[in-house]
């Protein structure tokens, strides 16, 4: 069975642009950061492997439970 | 006081978190890239080669198939015990049971290319070789006469000067 790993995370990261539109109407500094972490997630989304044992579906997982991981992070600071 | 939560950063987090989503699809498929490596480990080049005997290069080759078969065991191991990888593994064992001999030949005939690019490069530089002796824009027909020999003869001349 082939398993489009790299296809569903795309697919459930629609809607990066809206938020990055809101993002650019800020001025603060806060906004910057976020920027940042909107392109990597971009950036995040156009890699690519070598299949069989570097797929760029588990590279896309990978970077993107990392930047999950420093965003809860982000939060965690900000609130406290 | 705590201090307001952040929207953009909120949906940031929400967007993000769908990998959740995909953690069995991303063991399946860390686990299907476990068992590939663990068979391309094995199918490596082991070392240099270039200063081995021809007895010492068939022993290589012995050694390199009877850890390939090992593997092979292991895996048909599995397969009866209902691995969850049951039809990758399978789809190996059917593949090595074709080539599975050959796979080392590499190792016991010296000047033999490793894989199958490398043996159709091989085989232009000798038909390059061909055109230059002979003059001719087509050498198929001498090739089809002497056969392969035309080929391992043509290659061992170039390697001796």
């Amino acid at each position: 069975m082939l398993i489009a790993l790299k296809t569903n995370i795309k697919k459930e990261l629609r809607g990066l642009r809206k938020t990055e539109q809101t993002l650019q109407k800020r001025t603060d500094s806060d906004s910057e950061i976020l920027l940042g972490y909107t392109q990597a997630i971009r950036k995040t989304l156009q890699e690519d492997g070598e299949p069989p044992l570097n797929g760029g579906g588990t590279k896309v997982y990978e970077q993107i439970e990392e930047i999950n991981s420093r965003l809860i992070k982000c939060e965690k600071k900000k609130r406290s | 006081m705590r201090k307001k939560r952040d929207p953009e950063l909120a949906k940031l987090i929400k967007l993000t978190v769908c990998y959740h989503n995909h953690i069995d699809e991303y063991k399946q498929i860390k686990q299907k890239q476990q068992i590939i490596q663990e068979v391309a480990d094995i199918l490596k080049t082991p070392g240099n080669l270039d200063y081995l005997s021809l007895l010492e290069r068939k022993e290589v080759a012995q050694t390199q198939i009877n850890t390939f078969n090992m593997k092979m065991e292991e895996f048909q191991q599995q397969i009866d015990q209902d691995s969850a990888q049951k039809e990758l593994l399978e789809h190996i064992i059917k593949l090595s049971r074709s080539f599975g001999k050959q796979l080392f030949a590499y190792i016991e005939v010296p000047g033999m290319p490793k894989t199958n690019n490398d043996t159709e490069q091989f085989f232009r530089e000798t038909k390059t070789q061909l055109r230059r002796i002979t003059g001719r824009q087509n050498n198929n027909k001498p090739i089809l006469f002497h056969g392969e020999y035309i080929v391992h003869t043509i290659n061992g001349y170039q390697k001796r000067m």
